[in-house]
């Protein structure tokens, strides 16, 4: 099998409301931004993969009539929609395609219009018809439960999770196609309104309408279009098990199926420290209290010392690993692109174009997914 | 916004247009209607006739689990109606929350009465955790470790909600 790698990004402008596009209108802008940059056009297309939550606007079939946006015309298109994954499992169906050997170029594009409908409502029907959707609020509802228990085992405090979201925001502010631009301190997460205990306004994600879009190719075809590649060096996938309440089962404080992936992810791609050898990470944390069990699940610290992490500075753009310069979920989260927006801010900073928000010399960068009842899409990048 | 203008793009300045910019709006009311299975027809009608909480026990690993359900979720092994057993309806919070906010309920297509507690409750002997409602809606009374036990309604139709919620037990402490 030869390399794959990523030679095309276009991200929308992300916002609360995107009143000025239709859906197929902003599946089209991310295309278009993705094919200018890899100076390529839809007929250098081999293959399309969308993705969408398409139940979110109360809508089918979003892959037949967006099709005058993603080009799709007279060419293989497959939809994907795995929940807040979407956006990375098409991103690691692109690498799959490419790999097979099937295609050289295959275009993914990820996008929601969550203004469209009731967010929360939306995700709630995502849980068992007859189980769990009564109680099911949302994404806000699970994670705040989460969080309870991450507090209980490692007596872990507001303000913990506080310090989380006042860095995504300062990182966004670095970041354009980021939908909030917040210049907010500690005490202003802790004083905005308390949404679902301990999970506080200021400490979840937006929603937002968006899209983003990548060009995947094969080794020569890549190397052909740019000498500005970001590489895959490995990808894997964990999916847990259907009930919201099994997620407690053995699992600790660790997301499990995120634990398992980036081992995996690590092995496949050679690394024995992750923490030494990742130059940087745009992990998908849905929430401030979300970001400290997932980091704890990256095998780069002990359990329970993410909170220190992030208070001392080690996670932050001046610091040895640093997670999300785009300003992650917390700023930015239009569902069905959110995942593909970590994969192609991972892949900017490989090849040195995340302007502002860039870290230096990015040689290893790992991008991760977050979806459903708790499971997992790791994919690591290379120069 | 219906009733505005319809204009037409072309030679128009583009922050002019953005004025007239249309959103439809749609209400919609679809019925659905879901099969319970074998295992939750079980669990409903013992809920209903009994006020009795079903889990399922592996007959391989031997763990339970809530609800019963065709495959046991650690090892894998395909289960039957007569794995099915009556479980506690005394156990302990392990997580909880309450949501004090609006959203659409989408079994109802309205919007869900709210605060409202909620948490993963380990029934007593069962390995994995039901989520269900907490009687206690103020976060400053609940906490992880908290004994609770089902509060059955005297009126019950066959649905999680025949379990109105799970209250307090008062004295009995952490476990």
């Amino acid at each position: 099998m030869g390399r794959v790698g990523i030679v095309g990004i276009g991200q929308t402008q992300f916002r609360s409301k995107r009143e000025d596009v239709n859906s197929v209108e902003l599946v089209n802008e991310a295309v278009r931004a993705a094919l200018a940059d890899a100076q390529l056009t839809i007929k250098d297309i081999d293959a399309i993969i969308i993705g969408n939550m398409e139940h979110f606007e109360s809508i089918n079939y979003s892959e037949m009539w967006t099709i005058d946006g993603s080009g799709g015309y007279m060419k293989p298109v497959m939809k994907i929609t795995t929940g807040g994954t979407t956006g990375s499992t098409i991103a690691c169906a692109g690498f799959y395609q490419v790999s097979s050997g099937m295609f050289d170029r295959v275009l993914v594009i990820g996008w929601e219009h969550l203004s469209e409908s009731d967010t929360t409502g939306a995700i709630a029907s995502c849980s068992d018809p007859i189980w769990e959707r009564s109680v099911m609020a949302g994404a806000v509802g699970p994670l705040a439960i989460v969080a309870s228990e991450y507090m209980r085992i490692h007596g872990t405090t507001e303000e913990d999770a506080a310090r989380v979201a006042v860095q995504a925001h300062k990182n966004a502010l670095n970041n354009p196609y980021a939908h909030l631009h917040l210049d907010i301190t500690v005490d202003d997460v802790l004083n905005s309104a308390m949404l679902s205990y301990p999970m506080k306004l200021l400490d979840m994600c937006p929603t937002s309408d968006g899209a983003c879009a990548m060009v995947f190719a094969e080794d020569k075809s890549a190397r052909e279009i740019t000498d500005n590649v970001a590489w895959v060096k490995s990808v894997a996938t964990r999916h847990d098990t259907a009930f919201f309440g099994d997620g407690g089962l053995k699992h600790g404080d660790k997301l499990r199926s995120l634990y398992l992936a980036t081992e995996e992810a690590y092995t496949r791609a050679g690394i024995k420290n992750p923490f030494k050898e990742l130059d940087v990470i745009e992990m998908y944390e849905p929430s401030s209290w979300s970001a400290l069990t997932w980091v704890d699940s990256l095998h780069i610290c002990e359990p329970g010392e993410a909170p220190k992490l992030f208070e001392e500075g080690v996670l932050s753009m001046k610091g040895e690993l640093p997670l999300n310069p785009s300003g992650g979920v917390i700023s930015t989260n239009p569902i069905g692109a959110t995942g593909a927006v970590r994969v192609a801010e991972a892949a900017l900073q490989i090849r040195g174009m995340a302007d502002r928000r860039q870290v230096p010399d990015v040689e290893l960068a790992m991008a991760t997914g977050f979806g459903g009842s708790g499971w997992s899409d790791v994919m690591i990048l290379e120069r | 916004m219906v009733g505005a203008k319809v204009g037409v793009t072309s030679g128009r300045a583009k922050q002019e247009f953005n004025d007239e910019l249309l959103r439809i709006t749609m209400m919609v009311d679809i019925p659905y209607n879901f099969s319970a299975g074998t295992f939750g027809s079980i669990f409903f009608r013992e809920l209903k006739d009994s006020r009795r909480i079903m889990g399922i026990k592996c007959n391989k690993c031997g763990e339970i689990f809530v609800p019963p359900r065709v495959l046991c979720p650690e090892c894998l092994v395909e289960l039957s109606i007569d794995d099915c057993i009556e479980v506690s309806s005394e156990g302990t919070v392990e997580g909880f929350t309450v949501v004090n906010f609006p959203f659409i309920d989408p079994n109802t297509g309205k919007v869900r009465n709210y605060p409202y507690g909620t948490g993963n409750i380990k029934l007593d002997g069962v390995s994995n955790l039901l989520w269900h409602f907490l009687k206690e809606s103020d976060y400053s009374k609940i906490h992880n470790g908290m004994r609770v036990r089902a509060v059955f309604e005297d009126k019950r139709v066959g649905l999680p909600s025949d379990i109105r919620y799970f209250e307090t037990i008062e004295g009995e402490g952490e476990k």
